[in-house]
């Protein structure tokens, strides 16, 4: 099944808090969709098994330093549900395969982002990778030859965090 | 011929008149600020007599680094919030007494300490704070307040320390100021200041903000490896968001493997 994949900037605002009524979700999960020009990035993945793990090396490279990263993953469908359109644009990663895989959602309106939110929540997972997890996955993605040590982002390649990766 | 230097980033809110006199060997370090003759007066003369410097007191920020030191015997007017040039041989840095405020040492470099210097941290960091407000963070990346956090620290970083965990008691910082204090934290390599950093995060994890409790328990594991998994153990303990409870029963398996 096919997915998108967002990266998320603060996982803890799609938790169901006490404070929340049934069925409703915190108003800040919109941070974490922010639109430029009214579009919001995205990857669709034909093989997530693979290919998510992948994607969390390839934006984490880019990075400082190494720290948790957070995908939403959901199917597709959900896209035409909401009625969102897309349109294919390269991505700026340093895996070029990655980059292949990303979409920027188009002419986006308020109700759009809602209800995509709502998709997010209902029918997609919202993961966690955490520092180990993502250092691994940099260095899968390092050893196949997905990424060249020479593209990692410059300040990680250049800190005492490189040694937990490598 | 007297000398005195003021080392790079002084400064110098009091300075006499705009003319500079050519032959005093007071000079401008990067980024200081001193045209150099005293008030008023045209002074050919380059050394100055102790019982006459009083009446050139320089003024220096609190946390200012100078490169000499006062004595008290030349110069008895001088008082704590004030650093009064001393002009001696820069090739002969005697012990002398050394004034409140001041750090006593025969090294050439002095810092305004104890009561003047955790002032101006807590001031500077009132400040971040106020401006971070507008920032938008992103973990892995270093943010403008990550940056001043880590410039307030080459003045004292057991003051700053002392001030985020006061605020983290406090909870007065917004959360995601205080995740961004957090994320900063762990990466503060220098063994002496372990134990405090690691009091920061068992602090952060009992936050009633759950981006803190997060923030901490992943800032801990990052800083402390094995040894967070006792503090993230009771965390799990306590934990009533079952997102958040996920996340940190995975952290810890994922320690533990």
């Amino acid at each position: 099944m096919r997915v998108i994949l967002r990266k998320l900037s603060q996982k803890r605002h799609w938790d169901n808090a006490p404070w929340l009524e049934r069925g409703d979700m915190q108003a800040d999960v919109t941070k974490c969709l922010a639109t430029g020009e009214n579009k919001l990035s995205v990857f669709v993945l034909d093989e997530p098994n693979e290919q998510v793990e992948r994607v969390v090396a390839a934006l984490a490279v880019m990075r400082e330093n190494l720290a948790q990263l957070d995908p939403a993953v959901a199917p597709e469908g959900i896209l035409e549900e909401c009625g969102i359109q897309w349109a294919s644009t390269q991505g700026k990663t340093p895996d070029f395969e990655v980059n292949e895989w990303h979409q920027d959602l188009i002419k986006l309106t308020i109700a759009k982002i809602t209800r995509l939110a709502v998709a997010i929540k209902l029918k997609g997972q919202i993961k966690r990778y955490n520092y180990k997890q993502v250092a691994e996955a940099i260095k899968h993605s390092l050893d196949a030859n997905y990424i060249g040590a020479e593209r990692m982002g410059r300040n990680l390649a250049h800190s005492p965090q490189k040694r937990i990766i490598i | 011929m007297t000398v005195c230097a003021l080392v790079e980033g002084s400064t110098v809110p009091w300075h006499p008149d705009g003319e500079r006199d050519e032959r005093s060997s007071g000079f401008d370090v990067e980024g200081s600020t001193v045209p150099w003759r005293p008030d008023g007066e045209p002074n050919a003369v380059t050394e100055y007599p102790p019982e006459s410097v009083s009446q050139y007191n320089l003024v220096l920020d609190e946390g200012t680094e100078i490169a000499w030191r006062p004595t008290r015997r030349a110069f008895p007017k001088y008082s704590s919030r004030n650093a009064l040039v001393q002009f001696s041989n820069a090739r002969e840095l005697e012990t002398l007494d050394v004034p409140s405020g001041f750090i006593s040492a025969n090294e050439s470099v002095f810092r305004l300490t104890d009561a003047l210097v955790p002032a101006r941290v807590e001031a500077q960091l009132d400040r971040l704070c106020s401006a971070a407000h507008e920032e938008q963070f992103e973990a892995g990346m270093e943010s403008r307040f990550s940056r001043g956090l880590q410039q307030l620290c080459a003045y004292d970083p057991n003051a700053v320390l002392q001030s985020l965990r006061a605020r983290l008691v406090n909870g007065n910082s917004a959360p995601e100021i205080l995740t961004e204090m957090l994320e900063w934290a762990s990466r503060q390599e220098a063994a002496a200041l372990r134990d405090v950093i690691v009091d920061l995060f068992s602090i952060g994890l009992n936050s009633t903000s759950p981006l803190v409790r997060d923030a901490a328990a992943s800032g801990l594991a990052y800083l402390d490896g094995d040894a967070a998994i006792s503090y993230l153990k009771q965390a799990i303990e306590r934990e009533q968001v079952p997102e958040l409870l996920k996340d940190l029963e995975d952290l810890v398996h994922s320690l533990e493997t």
